[in-house]
């Protein structure tokens, strides 16, 4: 098992050398000088020389790469060309938001999409399941950032029970923070816990036909059980597949949801530098979103195992 | 046969009615308008549905029904066009590195995990900031998205064909790499291309209307639905109609495809099916 | 020696006298196709401490009829149509669902054919063989896993505690078997049912878990329906022996009869299709024909498209099962000569 831990440790340490490297050299990718791309042609000459200076563009490549990964590794992810901050103090401002909105989603979703994808597996092919296959449809086929117009039309202007815009931290003020989260998760959990639920169903339909099903009847174990543990634990994988991969329709979400809710998170933030040109938060973003895929796709890989022990951690 | 057998999948048949819906909408689109869909007409702002203006108006009192008969032109083309691209690259490419092996499979691969590995909306919001809005460039970014997903659709199927003995008869008649990929290899890797196909086709479309509706999509006042929701969002307590409505459109538009697509994988393989 | 035509019920002791008492058991599945009759009429009795063989090709409704005994037939698409199945004098059939899991695992134990898929590859054989005692005698996690060692132990699988914490797919095929019979034995049920249970394994092992059966079979003092399709099996192992197709059954007795003094043609045109040691020369005969598909049978007996000895009444009216013997029943029109045959 450790043997196992440190051949993936190892992987993850080469793909993010790999990313840093093409995040780095994304700027020269950009057509045409990159710096008068950033401060419009018409820039002074001092301002062109010390932002040139700034991105290392009057050095030679290898040895900008190399200050620049040194800075990396100190935490120090450059400034902001627009504003003047430090840009990982940047970064780690805006996080907990981010974060928290994404994880209410994943809850959310988790927490319906599951148990329905379970009844309508075991109520195969009745009205249920067919109503179920509907509302799959349907979440799947609503754009998430119209959902979370048609929310804060219904529920912030007819309603007004729930606040419009804004953000408060769940940690400082829980319910206040609830009222404010709720909106946003829920504009993302749409097509997350639609694909999840289909997923649940699909997986447990399959393994409910399977032998072991069986002998677990022939032992006399109630129904309950028999789906809660045997066929549950058995169906779960190819649900977590889904949730590897929608961690990256969950990241691009948060772009516009943080805009639509003015909420202070990160997904604002890469929106605004990006079309602002302020190169160093993009580059830091990128990097950010780079870590947090490779740290999800390895903790879903490594939970394979635990879900369906013939993948074995050590290649016999 | 096979249409025998596509019409008793009741989910397909309601995809494919509704892209046909669709696609007579927008063709039609002239036919069915009450109104010019850039006119402007200051003294009709925000005017509720009506039955002069079905889905009312927006704040420069175009006619908002109009809009989004004329926005499925945009949405439609955009999907199309850019899975239509994204399809040729990627099948040339998915083969190449399926059935080549090697260091060029290595290669493209990596390339091809790399896009993936993004998130789309990130990928296109880049893009686009850095070579403008236009519905040009929205097509060159949303088929960039898709190159590599069909490119590894392809090559699964590739690397399994190319182990049957059909192709190896090939290769022993002394056939030439390309005539082989291109006669025997393809056509059976085409399948999964389509249902996948009709799903990119509705992401697409929801890239689109995102990117517009964030102002880096096509440019106003060219009535893409994302604009016209961008519009919605600034005047929402005012116009609750400029939200409604292109929601249903892009919903429906997305819908269709999605089902179409799905019936097409029950059809195609019926494996998958449950 | 002529037969009596008697009632097939005649045979029939008062329930009680018997471990298990199967009558009239009609089966049958809902599907796309039709309705298929799995199981037609069938009767079966078992009393305590014997091995009853149950031969038959595949689809004959072997499977189906011991999972209608333990009643785990999805019903949808199947139906139970008729029968009562009485073991100790209880009615399985009328049983609450609850009161039938009481028995599932703990009077009435199965094991079956494949244990590659029949163990769940996501828990150890431990947590699993540890579950059975953990619901039927309510045992701790603790007191569970330490009975569980021990019937690692009884089925002689080499180092039991390591194996405790082994997945499925860890262990070779017959120990994956003695896995699944120390979980099927474990709560020490009176009756077995051992769905072909040596049809995937090497002969070497074959032998070996027939040996382990006897032997705990012995210890415990249970009976079991054997099912299987090798008749070599069937030979070294059971008392008694009954002779399924297509549904139904075509002939029943001890295993001396059925093997020296058949009367079925079938069972005849089954034996005379092994292969032989001792006749080396012998041609191997086979059954002409195929099995018929099971909406699709023909008039009047069941076997009357193959067999070799039909006549005029065979196409017209499906035979009783009439005694021929002392406990041997036969379902054929012709008249029983019990000479040494085979």
């Amino acid at each position: 098992m450790t043997h196992y831990l440190i051949r993936r440790f190892i992987s993850v340490l080469l793909t993010l050398c790999l990313v840093s490297i093409l995040v780095f050299s994304l700027i020269h990718l950009i057509p045409g000088d990159p710096v008068l791309v950033i401060l419009g042609s018409t820039a002074e000459r001092e301002q062109v020389e010390t932002l040139r200076n700034k991105l290392g563009l009057d050095r030679p490549l290898l040895v900008s790469y190399v200050s620049w990964m040194a800075n990396l590794l100190r935490g120090d992810m450059g400034t902001s060309i627009i504003t003047g901050e430090p840009v990982t103090q940047m970064i780690v401002q805006r996080l907990p938001a981010t974060m928290t909105v994404a994880a209410a989603a994943l809850l959310l979703s988790m927490l319906f999409s599951v148990p329905a994808g379970l009844i309508a597996s075991l109520r195969h092919n009745t009205y249920i399941d067919y109503i179920f296959s509907g509302l799959v449809i349907l979440a799947v086929s609503a754009p998430s950032f119209w959902l979370a117009l048609l929310f804060m039309l219904l529920f912030s202007v007819k309603l007004k029970i729930l606040p419009m815009m804004g953000y408060v931290s769940i940690f400082e003020n829980f319910w206040q923070g609830l009222k404010y989260l709720i909106l946003p998760a829920l504009s993302l959990t749409f097509m997350l816990g639609a694909l999840l639920a289909r997923m649940t169903r699909s997986s447990m339909l399959e393994v409910l036909r399977e032998d072991y099903i069986i002998t677990a009847l022939a032992k006399g174990i109630p129904y309950w059980l028999i789906i809660l543990k045997h066929a549950l634990k058995n169906a779960f994988p190819p649900v977590l597949t889904i949730l590897g991969f929608q961690i990256g329709y969950l990241l691009g979400g948060t772009v516009i949801i943080e805009d639509i809710y003015s909420i202070p998170g990160v997904g604002r933030l890469i929106f605004s530098a990006i079309v602002s040109r302020d190169y160093q938060v993009v580059q830091g973003c990128i990097l950010l979103v780079t870590v947090i895929y490779v740290f999800v796709y390895t903790i879903v890989d490594i939970s394979y195992v635990y879900f369906d022990p013939r993948l074995s951690y050590d290649k016999k | 046969m096979l249409v025998k057998r596509f019409i008793r999948n009741k989910l397909g048949v309601l995809g494919l009615g509704i892209v046909l819906f669709i696609f007579l909408v927008s063709l039609m689109a002239g036919l069915f308008a009450t109104h010019d869909p850039l006119e402007i007409s200051i003294s009709n702002r925000i005017q509720p549905p009506s039955r002069i203006y079905f889905f009312g108006t927006d704040q420069f009192g175009r006619d908002v029904y109009t809009r989004v008969l004329f926005g499925s032109r945009i949405s439609l083309k955009v999907g199309i066009f850019s899975v239509a691209i994204g399809a040729v690259i990627g099948i040339i490419l998915g083969s190449i590195s399926g059935y080549f092996r090697g260091w060029i499979d290595y290669g493209i691969l990596l390339i091809m995990d790399t896009i993936i590995s993004f998130p789309s909306i990130l990928l296109a919001i880049g893009l686009m900031a850095v070579m403008g809005t236009g519905m040009g460039n929205i097509i060159i970014t949303l088929a960039l998205i898709c190159v590599p997903r069909f490119g590894r659709v392809v090559r699964g199927s590739v690397l399994s064909i190319r182990e049957k003995e059909y192709v190896e008869a090939a290769r022993a008649s002394g056939s030439g790499h390309i005539k082989i990929i291109l006669t025997h290899v393809l056509p059976n890797a085409m399948a999964p291309v389509i249902v996948v196909a009709t799903i990119y086709v509705a992401n697409s479309i929801l890239i689109e209307a995102a990117l517009s509706f964030l102002g880096l999509g096509v440019a106003p006042p060219a009535p893409s639905w994302g604009n016209i929701l961008s519009d919605g969002r600034n005047f929402i307590t005012q116009a609750p109609w400029l939200t409604i409505f292109p929601g249903i459109a892009i919903s429906l538009m997305v819908m269709g495809f999605n089902t179409l697509g799905d019936g097409l994988r029950d059809l195609l393989d019926p494996k998958l099916k449950q | 020696m002529k037969l009596k035509h008697s009632n097939s019920n005649q045979r029939k002791q008062p329930s009680g006298e018997h471990l298990l008492d199967v009558r009239n058991l009609s089966v049958s599945f809902d599907l796309i196709e039709g309705t298929i009759p799995a199981i037609f009429r069938l009767d079966l009795v078992l009393d305590q401490g014997e091995i009853l063989g149950v031969v038959g090709e595949s689809g004959c409704g072997k499977s189906v009829m011991a999972k209608s005994i333990m009643r785990i037939i999805p019903q949808p698409p199947g139906r139970i149509n008729s029968g009562e199945i009485f073991f100790e004098s209880r009615e399985l059939l009328g049983l609450r669902e609850s009161e039938m899991r009481d028995i599932r695992g703990k009077e009435i134990s199965m094991i079956f054919q494949e244990p590659t898929n029949s163990l769940n590859p996501a828990f150890t054989i431990g947590d699993q063989i540890a579950e059975v005692f953990r619901f039927h005698h309510r045992l701790s996690k603790g007191q569970a896993w330490s009975k569980a060692v021990e019937e690692l132990h009884r089925v002689e699988i080499p180092d039991a505690e390591k194996r405790m914490r082994s997945y499925p797919h860890q262990l070779s095929g017959g120990m994956r078997q003695r896995a699944m019979i120390a979980m099927a034995l474990a709560c020490q049920p009176k009756m077995l049912i051992a769905d072909e249970p040596t049809t995937a394994l090497d002969v070497t092992i074959q032998a070996q878990i027939l040996e382990l059966i006897s032997q705990l079979k012995r210890n415990i003092g249970m009976a079991v329906i054997l099912i299987t399709h090798n008749l070599g099996v069937v030979a070294a192992m059971a008392h008694r022996v009954m002779i399924m197709y297509a549904g139904r059954v075509l002939e029943e007795g001890p295993v001396e009869n059925i093997f020296y003094h058949n009367h079925h043609p079938y069972t005849r045109g089954l034996l005379q299709s092994v292969p032989r040691l001792d006749q080396a020369h012998r041609e191997l005969r086979e059954i002409k024909g195929i099995v018929p598909q099971l909406n699709d049978l023909p008039g009047g007996c069941a076997f009357s498209n193959r067999c070799d000895l039909v006549m005029d009444i065979c196409h017209k009216r499906e035979p009783e099962l009439k005694p021929i013997g002392p406990r041997h029943f036969s379902r054929c029109w012709l008249e029983y000569e019990p000479q040494r045959n085979g």
